[in-house]
């Protein structure tokens, strides 16, 4: 693993010499993933998340491109992305409890971010108890978390107020919770 | 109000709070201590959740990447699969989402197993055949039947072969898709007192309204009476139900064994081989996607997925001897189906414990 990531800097630092886009490719199909993981550790919207990860993609491109990188892109990356998703987080501090998602970013395992089995595991365990949530709730639950669509949307397709898919999913969440007992953040 | 607590914790995971709820949500969590837990509980596990659910639909994250980077060719290619496993000892519900595939916009990757083509062949009563292809606009068989039909009574058939697709307009105004490996027969000219067709296959109608000559579909052994309405009808002969999905309208499904009407929203299953009724409400984009060019499956056992994929592209799918139980595992997903097989397989196979084998036209399924 450290030696695949190894290559990979090393090919990335070769193209971002020549300044071939096809840079960007190579460290978007590494790392999109896990940088977002990353990042929603700190913001809470999905969107938000990928907003920063791809602000720093590109500035890390119109920046670097055209010279030798020196060092670890994956390490630098990685670090832009929680400064700026802390920054991001507090330029939203009107939309969210600043202190308290800070807290529960510094509870999470950031490692987790970059090891895609652990979260394969954790989704199944959680599809699995999907599964077991009364027929509105998953419903609410699928919409929002699988299929990334607003609560409107939801609330139209399920031809329920905003507010019930709100109720819906929350408790869905609660629910799950309690099925899949699990520790405060991850373990 | 109990449920207030839940509104503003999962409003709260979508950043949509205005300031005046974010400060309503703060003055309960400080002064109630259960509100307090059951907040902290919604919030962790809707990150938790996110978490794992995550990723999807990079293709449009990578086109808005690829849009600001200056001097930049590569292009993406439209490929979204969304897959959900579960194990088969707990019916358990899974989604994954599969990374879309990215190529250089110059060479196009060799297309070994594409998707299904535009392409049919139409046997008239007499006997004649013509193959219709994306020569022949498919609207314009009207026009073919009305000048070649011959007198005879025999109905004309419409079949579409694995690997193929059709779309076309009846005389009588209606239209039909028909999915791969399908057939649908019907008279020259609908003069009699109804329109009667013979579907095999699946097939997507659009009935045109007409209340004196009532449209009947006879497939796989039931009969669907319909004066005007949209709806699908799937009667593969290797599936063991005939499924009828209402989309608009009314349609009534009679079978052996008892009879069904359908309001737009529901569907009826028929088992042939227990002649037993089901009829059931279900999201309809899931049934008829496939019009669209869209793959699309809910909680569908993968042996059921790979029956799709096989007609689609003209392929055998089989499961290795020792992982025939991934013929249980239920998936939801939405795909292009004008994506390439490898591509579907490649990311279903990255994303899950399956592992495909293509040899040739033939695909074996095994566990990693």
């Amino acid at each position: 693993m450290g030696n695949a990531l190894n290559d990979k800097d090393r090919e990335i630092s070769v193209l971002l010499g020549t300044g071939d886009p096809a840079c960007m490719r190579v460290i978007f199909e590494a790392w999109y993933r896990p940088m977002c993981l990353c990042a929603m550790r700190y913001l809470p919207s999905v969107q938000d998340a990928e907003d920063v990860v791809q602000s720093v993609l590109l500035s890390f491109w119109n920046n670097r491109r055209g010279r030798e990188f020196t060092g670890s892109v994956r390490a630098y990356l990685f670090a832009a992305v929680v400064k700026s998703s802390l920054k991001a987080l507090r330029n939203k501090a009107g939309r969210y409890f600043v202190d308290l998602e800070m807290q529960l970013a510094e509870n999470s395992d950031p490692a987790a971010d970059e090891n895609a089995g652990i979260y394969e595991t954790m989704r199944l365990r959680l599809e699995a108890c999907i599964a077991g949530l009364p027929g509105n709730q998953r419903m609410a639950l699928v919409y929002i978390v699988f299929r990334s669509m607003p609560y409107r949307d939801v609330a139209r397709e399920m031809g329920v107020s905003v507010n019930t898919v709100k109720t819906h999913y929350a408790r869905a969440l609660a629910r799950l919770r309690e099925i899949m007992d699990i520790a405060p953040e991850h373990p | 109000m109990e449920d207030r607590i839940y509104e503003l914790a999962a409003g709260y995971c979508e950043g949509r709070l205005s300031k005046r709820e974010l400060r309503e949500l703060e003055a309960l969590l400080r002064t109630d201590g259960r509100a307090r837990r059951i907040f902290t509980e919604i919030r962790q596990m809707d990150r938790h959740a996110k978490a794992c659910a995550f990723p999807r639909d990079h293709e449009r994250a990578w086109k808005r990447i690829e849009g600001r980077l200056a001097g930049n060719r590569i292009r993406g290619r439209r490929m979204r699969l969304a897959a959900a496993a579960a194990s088969a000892a707990c019916v358990a519900l899974a989604i994954l989402l599969l990374v879309p595939k990215f190529r250089d916009g110059g060479a196009p990757q060799a297309r070994s197993i594409p998707p299904a083509e535009n392409k049919a062949m139409l046997r008239l009563g007499d006997g004649r055949t013509i193959q219709l292809s994306e020569g022949i606009s498919p609207d314009s068989l009207d026009n073919l039947l009305a000048c070649k039909a011959p007198a005879v009574d025999a109905p004309c058939t419409i079949t579409v072969a694995r690997g193929g697709k059709y779309a076309f307009t009846l005389p009588d105004g209606s239209r039909v898709w028909l999915n791969s490996d399908s057939q649908i027969s019907f008279p020259s000219d609908f003069s009699g007192a109804e329109r009667a067709v013979q579907i095999r296959g699946e097939a997507f109608l659009e009935v045109a309204h007409d209340a004196q000559h009532p449209f009947i579909v006879d497939a796989g052994g039931g009969r669907i009476r319909v004066l005007g309405t949209r709806f699908n009808v799937s009667a593969y002969p290797e599936e063991g139900h005939v499924v009828t999905t209402l989309v608009e309208g009314s349609v009534e499904f009679r079978a052996p064994g008892g009879r069904a009407v359908l309001s737009p929203g529901e569907q009826s299953l028929w088992n042939r081989r227990d002649e037993r009724f089901e009829t059931r409400k279900v999201d309809i984009a899931l049934y008829t996607s496939w019009v669209e060019g869209v793959f699309e499956f809910e909680s569908m056992p993968m042996r059921q997925i790979a029956l799709q994929l096989a007609r689609w592209y003209d392929v055998e799918i089989t499961f290795d001897r020792d992982a025939e139980y991934l013929g249980e595992y239920l998936f939801t997903g939405v795909t292009d189906r004008n994506a390439n097989l490898e591509d579907i397989l490649s990311k279903i196979a990255e994303t899950t414990r399956m592992d495909f084998d293509v040899r040739g036209r033939t695909i074996v399924i095994h566990s990693k």
